[in-house]
C-alpha cells in the first residue's frame, strides 16, 4: 500500500456541532495503480485529494490517519510536509489557467520546482523544464518554456501543469479534475498522458472526478463518494459493468445519458446532493434513490464486502441491473 | 509603443491647456485688483492705470489670454509682480526643492505602506493587522496642518531633535549648487555632513506627507495581498513544495503590485498637494510655498505655473507608470500598443 487512509474525516471549524464534509473515509491506494474518486460536487473528493498534502483550505479541520509509505501525513507540520509536495508527490488541478501564476513564464514555473527541492541549480533547473515539457509531448517544448500561461493553450497548459508536477519524478500523483476544464478531445488526450506515465514511469495516480466518463478506459479501482462516505469501493472493471450501488447506476446512467442527449428526458438522479448542514437521516442517498425502503430512511447503512466490493447500501442491485437505471423494485 | 506614448502625451498637452486656461480664468475672475495692490495705499489713480498698462493687465480678457499661451510654447509662465522675474526663472530655483521633498516622501511612503501592507496581511484580524490599521487610520485622521505643527512641537520644541523649519540650518552654507537637490549637491560636495544636515530638514515634512497617506496605501495595499493570497496559483505553489517567503516574494507579490500601482499613481496626486500645505507649515522654499506667497498679493501668474507643473507632474507620473504596467504582468502586454 502506498497510500493508507483511515478514518478520514474534515469538517469547517472545531465546533461540535460542525458537519463534516469527509465523514469517516476509509481506503488503500496500491502501487502504480490509477485509483479514481468519483462523486458530485460535495461529496468530500477533492477535500480528500488535497489533505494528502496538507493542501485544505483555510478553517478546515482534518482527523484520522493518512499514510504515504509508512509515513503520517495528517495534520504534520510544514517542515514534514514540504518535501514531499512537488517532490515525492505531485500535485495536477482543475483549471490549468488559474492554477499557474500568470507573471512567469511556464519554463520557469517548472523550473522552480527543481530548485526548491535541491535538485538543480538555475540552468540546469531551466533545461530540465525544457525536457519535462517534451515529456508530456508538447511540441517545441523551448518555445512553450519560455511563453507565459495565457499564451498557450489549455490542453497545453495542463500538460505543463503535469510536467511541474513530475518535475521531482514522484511516486505518486494526485490529479483533481485534471480534464473538467478542457473540452472532450483535449480531455482524452490529457488522459491518456496520464495512462501512458503511469504505464512507464510506475507512477501511482489517484484521479479525482465528477465524470464517470473520465473513468472508464483508465481505472484500476474506483471509489464512489456520496455526502463524505464511501458508497461503494471496488475493481473498475466490476463497478463500471455491475454497480452495487443505487448511486453508482445513476452516476453511469448519467455520464452515458451525456453521450446520447436523446434520452434526456430520463432523469439520472432525482433532485441534487444535500447541502452539508442538512444530510438526511438514514442512508445520506435514500431522498433520491429509486430504491429506497423504509429502513433506508432510518438506518445509515454499514460498509460491508460484496465479493471485490465494499458496498454501503441496504439493498445493492444484482447483476444486470445497469442496465435498467429508475426502476423501483 | 511609440504611437501609445505619442498618443499619452497628446493627452497630456491637451490636459494642460485645459488646466491652463481653467486657472487663467480663475485668475481673473477673482475681484482683486492686481495692480492697485501693487501700487499700495495712497496712490494716484494714475500710478495704478501707469502699473495696470505696464502688465498688460488693461487690455481685453481674450487678448490677455493668448499673449498668456504664446507665451506657455515658449515656457515663459510670464512675469512676477512680487519677485520681479520670470515667473520660469523662479521656477526653476524653486522646483528642485519640492521635487526632492516630494521624491524623498514617495519613496518614504512606497516602501512604508508595502512593508506595514505585507505585515498585516500576513495574519488578517490579527494583533499585527489591527495596530497597524489603527496607527495608520490614527495618523491619516489628523489634520495636515495640526500634525504639521504637533510634530513641530514634539520634535523641536520638546526634545530638541528636529530643526523646525527650511531646508538647511541657516547659520552654516549650503552646498554649491549643481543639481538644485539638496542630498545630491551634499554628495556631490563630498560632505556627509551636509547630507546629515539636509535629512534632518527633510525628515518632519516628509514624514507629515507620509503619515497623511500612509492609512490609504496600506490598507489598500495589504487588500491586494489577501487576495491574492486567495488565488488557486497559491495553492500550486504550496503543492510544489515552495516555503511562505518564496510564495509571498516569488508569487503573490508581484501579482499584487498592479492594483498597488494604480493607487499609487492616485496617491501622488494628493501628495503633490499636500506639498504644497507642508511647504507652507515648514517655510521649505519650494514651488508651493513660491505659489503660496505670491497668493496672498493677488500674484497670479506663479500660481497658475504652480497648477500646469504640478498637472505635467501627475500626466507624467500617470505614463510612466503605464509603461511599468506591462513589466509586471506579461497578460496587459501588447495591450498598450
Amino acid at each position: 500500500m502506498i497510500l493508507s487512509v483511515r478514518d478520514l474525516r474534515i469538517r469547517f471549524g472545531h465546533a461540535a456541532a460542525a458537519p463534516f464534509a469527509v465523514d469517516g473515509l476509509d481506503f488503500d491506494v496500491s502501487a502504480g495503480e490509477i485509483f479514481v474518486i468519483i462523486g458530485e460536487s460535495g461529496s468530500g473528493k477533492s477535500l480528500t485529494g488535497l489533505s494528502v498534502l496538507g493542501l485544505l483550505p483555510q478553517g478546515a479541520v482534518a482527523s484520522g490517519s493518512i499514510r504515504f509509505d509508512g509515513q503520517e501525513l495528517l495534520n504534520q507540520p510544514e517542515a514534514v510536509l514540504r518535501p514531499l509536495r512537488g517532490g515525492r508527490i505531485g500535485v495536477v488541478y482543475q483549471d490549468p489557467l488559474s492554477a499557474m501564476n500568470p507573471v512567469w513564464p511556464v519554463g520557469e514555473q517548472i523550473a522552480e520546482v527543481l530548485r526548491a527541492h535541491g535538485l538543480a541549480g538555475r540552468r540546469e533547473a531551466a533545461r530540465r523544464s525544457v525536457e519535462l515539457l517534451e515529456r508530456v509531448h508538447i511540441p517545441d517544448a523551448p518555445r512553450i518554456a519560455l511563453a507565459y500561461p495565457h499564451e498557450i493553450s489549455g490542453g497545453m497548459r495542463q500538460r505543463a501543469m503535469i510536467a511541474m508536477a513530475l518535475a521531482c519524478g514522484p511516486r505518486m500523483l494526485i490529479a483533481d479534475e485534471p480534464t473538467t476544464a478542457l473540452d472532450v478531445t483535449i480531455k482524452a488526450q490529457i488522459l491518456e498522458l496520464l495512462s501512458e506515465l503511469r504505464r512507464e514511469l510506475a507512477l501511482t495516480v489517484v484521479l479525482i472526478t465528477h465524470d464517470m466518463g473520465v473513468v472508464a478506459e483508465l481505472a484500476d479501482r474506483i471509489l464512489v463518494m456520496y455526502a463524505g462516505k464511501v458508497a461503494e469501493l471496488g475493481p473498475a472493471a466490476q463497478i463500471m459493468n455491475r454497480p452495487s450501488h443505487p448511486y453508482t447506476q445513476a452516476l453511469l446512467f448519467s455520464a452515458t445519458m451525456s453521450e446520447a442527449p436523446a434520452k434526456a428526458d430520463l432523469p439520472a438522479i432525482r433532485g441534487t446532493a444535500p447541502p452539508i448542514e442538512a444530510r438526511p437521516a438514514g442512508c445520506r442517498f435514500h431522498p433520491r434513490c429509486p430504491q429506497a425502503a423504509a429502513d433506508c430512511r432510518e438506518a445509515a447503512p454499514n460498509l460491508r464486502r460484496l465479493g471485490d466490493v465494499l458496498l454501503a447500501c441496504h439493498y445493492p442491485l444484482l447483476n444486470g441491473d445497469a442496465a435498467r437505471p429508475g426502476c423501483a423494485p | 509603443m511609440t504611437a501609445f506614448i505619442a498618443r499619452r502625451l497628446a493627452w497630456g498637452v491637451l490636459l494642460l491647456l485645459l488646466v491652463a486656461t481653467l486657472t487663467f480664468f480663475l485668475s481673473r475672475v477673482v475681484p482683486a485688483d492686481p495692480a492697485a495692490f501693487l501700487a499700495g495705499q495712497n496712490t494716484s489713480a494714475a500710478t495704478v492705470a501707469r502699473i495696470r498698462a505696464e502688465y498688460g493687465l488693461d487690455r481685453p480678457l481674450p487678448v490677455q489670454f493668448a499673449t498668456y499661451l504664446g507665451g506657455l510654447v515658449r515656457l515663459d509662465f510670464g512675469e512676477s509682480l512680487r519677485t520681479h522675474r520670470p515667473v520660469a526663472d523662479d521656477l526653476v530655483q524653486f522646483l528642485p526643492a519640492s521635487l526632492e521633498l516630494l521624491i524623498v516622501s514617495f519613496m518614504i511612503y512606497v516602501i512604508a505602506s508595502f512593508w506595514l501592507a505585507v505585515a498585516a496581511a500576513r495574519r488578517p484580524g490579527g494583533a499585527v493587522d489591527t495596530a497597524i490599521r489603527l496607527l495608520t487610520m490614527l495618523a491619516t485622521g489628523i489634520p495636515v496642518f495640526w500634525l504639521g505643527m504637533a510634530l513641530q512641537f514634539v520634535f523641536f520644541y520638546r526634545l530638541h531633535w528636529l530643526p523646525l523649519a527650511g531646508r538647511f540650518p541657516l547659520r552654516d552654507t549650503p552646498p554649491p549648487v549643481h543639481t538644485g537637490f539638496l542630498l545630491a549637491d551634499s554628495l556631490i560636495a563630498g560632505s556627509l555632513d551636509d547630507v546629515w544636515k539636509s535629512l534632518r530638514c527633510l525628515a518632519m515634512p516628509a514624514l507629515t506627507i507620509v503619515l497623511n497617506l500612509l492609512a490609504v496605501g496600506t490598507r489598500l495595499s495589504r487588500a491586494a495581498l489577501i487576495a491574492e493570497f486567495d488565488r488557486p496559483y497559491v495553492r500550486t505553489a504550496r503543492g510544489k513544495g515552495l516555503g511562505p517567503r518564496a510564495i509571498l516574494y516569488r508569487h503573490v507579490l508581484r501579482n499584487a503590485l498592479s492594483p498597488v500601482l494604480t493607487v499609487t499613481t492616485m496617491q501622488f496626486g494628493y501628495m503633490l498637494s499636500w506639498v504644497i500645505l507642508v511647504e507652507v507649515i515648514f517655510g521649505w522654499p519650494g514651488i508651493g510655498l513660491y505659489a503660496y506667497q505670491s497668493f496672498e498679493v493677488f500674484d497670479y501668474a506663479p500660481v497658475i505655473a504652480l497648477a500646469i507643473v504640478s498637472t505635467a507632474g501627475f500626466v507624467l507620473i500617470n505614463l510612466i507608470m503605464d509603461l511599468i504596467y506591462p513589466l509586471i504582468d506579461p497578460r496587459v502586454r501588447g495591450l498598450a500598443t
